[in-house]
C-alpha cells in the first residue's frame, strides 16, 4: 500500500509538471502567435507607407514631365522659326517670334522641373527621378513589407508547431493518468509512456522556442 | 459489508471519470492545434489581402497619374498642335505647317502611348488609349483586386472555422467541468453529468470531423484563373471581345464557379449583340451568387431587348424592392412594363422615378452638395431609350438604336408611341428644370414655337443683326468645308420667354459642347436665330450624322427638330 502510495504520489508531482509545461507550450505559441499579428501590423504599415510614398512622388514625377513636355514644345517651336533662306524681314520676325518661345521655354525649365533628368538624347527621365525620390523616402522611414510579413509567418509557423506540442503533453498528462489509476503492473508502462511523451514534449518546447 | 462495494464502485467510479478527464484534455489539445491552424490560415488570408488591395489602389492610382500625362499632356500638346497644322494648311501657310508637323513629331516623341505600338498618325483618325491603359495598369490592376477578392473569401471561410472550433473548445470545457462535478455527487444524477459531458464531447468530435472537411475544403486563390480573367479584363477594355471571350471562358474552366468571370463574359456577348449567350451568362453568373446592382441591371435590360419583360421586371425589382435610389433601374422597369402593353405600372414607375430625381436633388441641395453625376445621365439616359422606342415603332431604326423588335412589343403599338412621347417630353423636362432650378417643372403651359427651320445666314446689317436667311431643303447638309455650322429659325408665338436652354444630340448623345442657356430679351421680336457650330474658326466643321435640336422656353420642351450632316 505504501509502494503504491508513494508512486500516485510521483505520478502526481508528474502530472503537476507535465501539466505546468502544457500550460508553457501554450504561453509560447500564443506570444508566438501575437508577435506574428504585430509584424503583420507593422508590414501593413509599411505597405501603406510605401504606398503613399510612392503615390506622391508619382505626381511629382509626372507633374515635372509634363512640364518638361511644355519645356520642349517652346523649345522646339523657337527652333523651328530658324530660316536660313527666309529675307531680312521675315528673319527679324521670326527671331521675335523665337525669342517669345524659348522666353518661355527658359521660365518653364527654371521653375518647373529639374533640369538634370534631362537625357543626353533630349529626353526626361521620369524613372531615375523616381528611384531617386523613393530612395530618399526609404532613408527616413520603413517601406519595405516583405522581411516583416517573413517574420510573421515564422512566428505562426512556431506557434503551430508549439500547439501540436501541447498534444504530445497532453497525452503524456492521459498516460500519467491512467498510470495512476491502474493498480497492476502495467501502470509502469504507462507511467513510462508518460514520462517519455513529458521529454518529448519538453524538446518539443525547445525545438520551437529556439529553432523555429 | 455494505459500504465496501460502494466504496469499491466509488472508486471505479473516480477512475473511470478521471480517465475521461484525460481523454478530454487530449481532445482539447487536438482541437486547439487545428483552431491555431486554422486561425493562421486566415490571418495570413487576410494579410494577403490586405496586401493586394493596397497593391490595386497603388497600381490603379500610379497607372491614372501616368495615363493622365500621356492623355492629358503629351496627346492634348499633340492635338494642339495638330490643330494649328491644320489651320495653318487652311490659311495656306505651308512653312507653318511643315513646322508643326516636326513639332508633333519631337512631343510623340516623349509618350509611349503615342509611339507605333499603340498609335499610327497616319493610320489612325483618333487615338484609342484602350491597349496603352491595359498594359499600363489595368491589367494587373485587375489581377491585384481579384486577388484581394479571393484571399478575402479564404480569410473569411477559414476564420469562420476557426471561430466554429473555438465554440468547440468552450463546450469540451463545460464537458470537462461536468466531469468533474460528477465526482463530487453521489448516486444516479452524477451519471446524468457523464452522459451529458459524453453527449457534448461526442457532438464535438462530430463538429471537430466537419471542421476538417471544411479545412480540406476550403476556397483556393486560383491564380491561372484570376490571370485569365484580368487578360480578358483588358481585352474587353480595348473592344476585342472576341479574344476577351477565349480569357474569359479559359478562367472558367480554371474555376468552374467563377462569378466576376460569367459577368465579364456575358458583357463581352452584349457588345457583340449576342444577347441570348449575354443572358445565359448573366443568369450563370447570378447562379454562382453575384446579385448585385451590375448583374441585375444588365440581366434586365437584356431580357427587355428581348422581349421578356417579366424576367426584366424580375431582375430589375430584386434591386428596386430594397434601394429606390437606382434610377437607371427603376427607368428599365418602367419601359419594361411600357414594353409589355402593361401603361398603369409604367406610369406608376415613371411617378416613382420623378419624384426620387426631385428627392435626391432636393436632399442633395439641403445639405449643401451636388446630386451625383450619373443622375444627369441615367436620366437622359432614360429619354434616350424611349426615344429609342419610339424609332422601333415607327420602323426607323438608327445604328444606334437599342430596343425591342416592333413584333416583340405587346399592347396598342400606338397608345404605346403616346405614351412613350409623353413621358420622353416629361423625362426631358425634369432634367433641365431640376438640373437650372432644382425643382420639378411647373405645370405652366411650354410657350407656343413653330417647327424648326435649319439653314444658312446669307446676310446680316452693319450692327450685326441678321437681314437674310435661307432654309436648307429637308434640313440636309453635306459633310464638308462648307458645313461648319447650322443655323436654326425659330418663331414663338404669345409672351416672350425669359430663359431659353438649347441641347444638341449627335447621332442619339448630346454633344454637351453645343449646349446653350440663353437670358437674353428677346421681347423685341418674334423670330430669332441659333447658329451651332464652328464658324468662328476654320479648324473644325459638323461631323456627319443626325442632329437633333432642343428647344427648352422656360424649362418647358418648346420645340425639337432634326437636321442632317450627310456624306455627299
Amino acid at each position: 500500500m505504501q509502494n503504491n502510495d508513494r508512486f500516485k504520489s510521483i505520478m502526481a508531482v508528474i502530472v503537476a509538471v507535465v501539466t505546468v509545461l502544457g500550460a508553457m507550450a501554450a504561453c509560447l505559441a500564443t506570444v508566438a502567435m501575437s508577435d506574428a499579428a504585430d509584424a503583420d501590423f507593422a508590414g501593413i504599415d509599411a505597405a501603406i507607407r510605401a504606398q503613399k510614398a510612392e503615390i506622391v512622388n508619382e505626381v511629382n514625377a509626372y507633374e515635372h514631365y509634363r512640364a518638361f513636355t511644355e519645356y520642349t514644345r517652346y523649345l522646339e517651336l523657337g527652333n523651328m522659326f530658324y530660316d536660313p533662306n527666309a529675307d531680312k524681314k521675315t528673319s527679324v520676325a521670326n527671331g521675335t517670334l523665337q525669342r517669345k518661345a524659348w522666353g518661355v521655354a527658359s521660365g518653364i525649365i527654371g521653375v518647373f522641373f529639374k533640369p538634370r533628368y534631362i537625357t543626353l538624347d533630349g529626353k526626361y527621365d521620369v524613372q531615375r527621378e523616381l528611384a531617386e525620390e523613393w530612395a530618399d523616402d526609404s532613408k527616413s522611414a520603413d517601406l519595405n513589407p516583405p522581411p516583416h510579413f517573413t517574420e510573421s509567418d515564422q512566428l505562426r509557423k512556431r506557434s503551430s508547431f508549439l500547439t501540436a506540442d501541447m498534444i504530445v503533453f497532453a497525452l503524456s498528462f492521459w498516460f500519467l493518468t491512467l498510470a495512476q489509476t491502474t493498480e497492476k503492473g502495467i501502470k509502469y508502462l504507462w507511467a513510462t509512456l508518460g514520462v517519455l511523451l513529458g521529454f518529448a514534449g519538453v524538446i518539443g518546447i525547445l525545438l520551437g522556442r529556439f529553432l523555429i | 459489508m455494505s459500504e465496501q462495494p460502494e466504496s469499491k464502485s466509488e472508486e471505479r467510479f473516480e477512475r473511470m471519470v478521471t480517465v475521461l478527464i484525460a481523454s478530454v484534455a487530449v481532445w482539447v489539445a487536438i482541437t486547439v492545434y487545428f483552431q491555431n491552424y486554422a486561425s493562421n490560415l486566415s490571418d495570413q488570408a487576410r494579410r494577403r489581402a490586405q496586401e493586394s488591395s493596397i497593391a490595386a489602389t497603388k497600381k490603379e492610382v500610379v497607372g491614372a497619374i501616368q495615363y493622365s500625362y500621356h492623355w492629358q499632356s503629351a496627346y492634348q500638346i499633340w492635338s494642339e498642335i495638330d490643330w494649328q497644322k491644320v489651320a495653318a494648311e487652311q490659311a495656306g501657310d505651308t512653312a507653318t505647317a511643315d513646322r508643326y508637323a516636326k513639332l508633333k513629331e519631337k512631343i510623340a516623341a516623349l509618350s509611349e502611348m503615342l509611339g507605333s505600338k499603340y498609335f499610327d498618325p497616319a493610320a489612325d483618325k483618333f487615338i484609342n488609349p484602350g491597349k496603352y491603359e491595359a498594359d499600363l495598369y489595368l491589367v494587373e490592376a485587375t489581377r491585384l483586386t481579384e486577388v484581394y477578392a479571393a484571399e478575402a473569401e479564404l480569410g473569411n471561410v477559414t476564420n469562420n472555422i476557426a471561430d466554429a472550433l473555438v465554440v468547440q473548445i468552450t463546450l469540451l470545457t463545460v464537458s470537462l467541468s461536468l466531469y468533474g462535478l460528477s465526482m463530487a455527487l453521489k448516486g444516479g444524477v452524477r451519471w446524468l453529468f457523464v452522459i451529458i459531458g459524453t453527449g457534448i464531447v461526442g457532438v464535438c468530435a462530430l463538429w471537430l470531423g466537419k471542421s476538417l472537411i471544411d479545412i480540406l475544403a476550403r476556397p483556393e486563390v486560383n491564380h491561372s484563373a484570376i490571370n485569365a480573367y484580368a487578360e480578358g479584363t483588358g481585352l474587353a477594355y480595348q473592344g476585342k471581345y472576341d479574344e476577351a471571350i477565349v480569357k474569359f471562358n479559359e478562367a472558367i474552366v480554371q474555376k468552374t464557379n467563377y462569378k466576376m468571370a460569367y459577368s465579364k463574359l456575358g458583357d463581352a456577348y452584349y457588345n457583340k449583340d449576342d444577347l441570348a449567350a449575354a443572358i445565359a451568362n448573366y443568369e450563370a453568373a447570378r447562379k454562382a451568387g453575384l446579385d448585385d446592382v451590375n448583374i441585375n441591371w444588365n440581366l434586365g435590360w437584356s431580357y427587355y431587348l428581348t422581349g421578356q419583360y417579366s424576367q426584366a421586371i424580375e431582375a430589375d425589382e430584386r434591386i428596386l424592392s430594397h434601394d429606390a435610389s437606382v434610377l437607371g433601374m427603376r427607368m428599365n422597369e418602367a419601359i419594361a412594363y411600357l414594353a409589355a402593353g402593361d401603361l398603369t405600372n409604367a406610369q406608376r414607375q415613371y411617378d416613382l422615378l420623378n419624384q426620387e430625381a426631385e428627392r435626391q436633388v432636393d436632399e442633395a441641395h439641403q445639405r449643401k452638395l451636388e446630386p451625383p453625376a450619373s443622375l444627369w445621365y441615367y436620366m437622359d439616359a432614360g429619354a434616350i431609350d424611349l426615344q429609342n422606342l419610339i424609332d422601333q415603332l415607327d420602323q426607323d431604326p438608327k445604328e444606334w438604336t437599342q430596343a425591342p423588335k416592333p413584333d416583340l412589343l405587346a399592347g396598342d403599338h400606338a397608345v404605346i408611341r403616346k405614351f412613350a412621347d409623353k413621358q420622353m417630353t416629361r423625362i426631358k423636362e425634369t432634367v433641365v428644370a431640376l438640373e437650372y432650378s432644382g425643382k420639378l417643372p411647373t405645370a405652366q403651359n411650354a410657350v407656343k414655337v413653330q417647327p424648326f427651320k435649319f439653314g444658312k445666314i446669307t446676310g446680316k446689317n452693319a450692327e450685326g443683326l441678321i437681314t437674310g436667311f435661307e432654309a436648307t431643303p429637308d434640313a440636309v447638309f453635306f459633310y464638308g468645308t462648307d458645313t461648319k455650322s447650322v443655323t436654326v429659325e425659330f418663331t414663338y408665338d404669345g409672351a416672350p420667354p425669359k430663359q431659353l436652354v438649347w441641347k444638341v444630340y449627335l447621332n442619339g448623345v448630346e454633344n454637351q459642347s453645343l449646349r446653350a442657356v440663353s437670358n437674353d430679351d428677346i421681347s423685341s421680336g418674334s423670330t430669332w436665330y441659333k447658329t451651332f457650330g464652328y464658324g468662328f474658326t476654320d479648324t473644325f466643321i459638323l461631323s456627319s450624322g443626325e442632329y437633333v435640336v432642343e428647344l427648352y422656353a422656360d424649362l418647358k420642351l418648346a420645340q425639337i427638330g432634326k437636321f442632317y450632316v450627310k456624306e455627299k
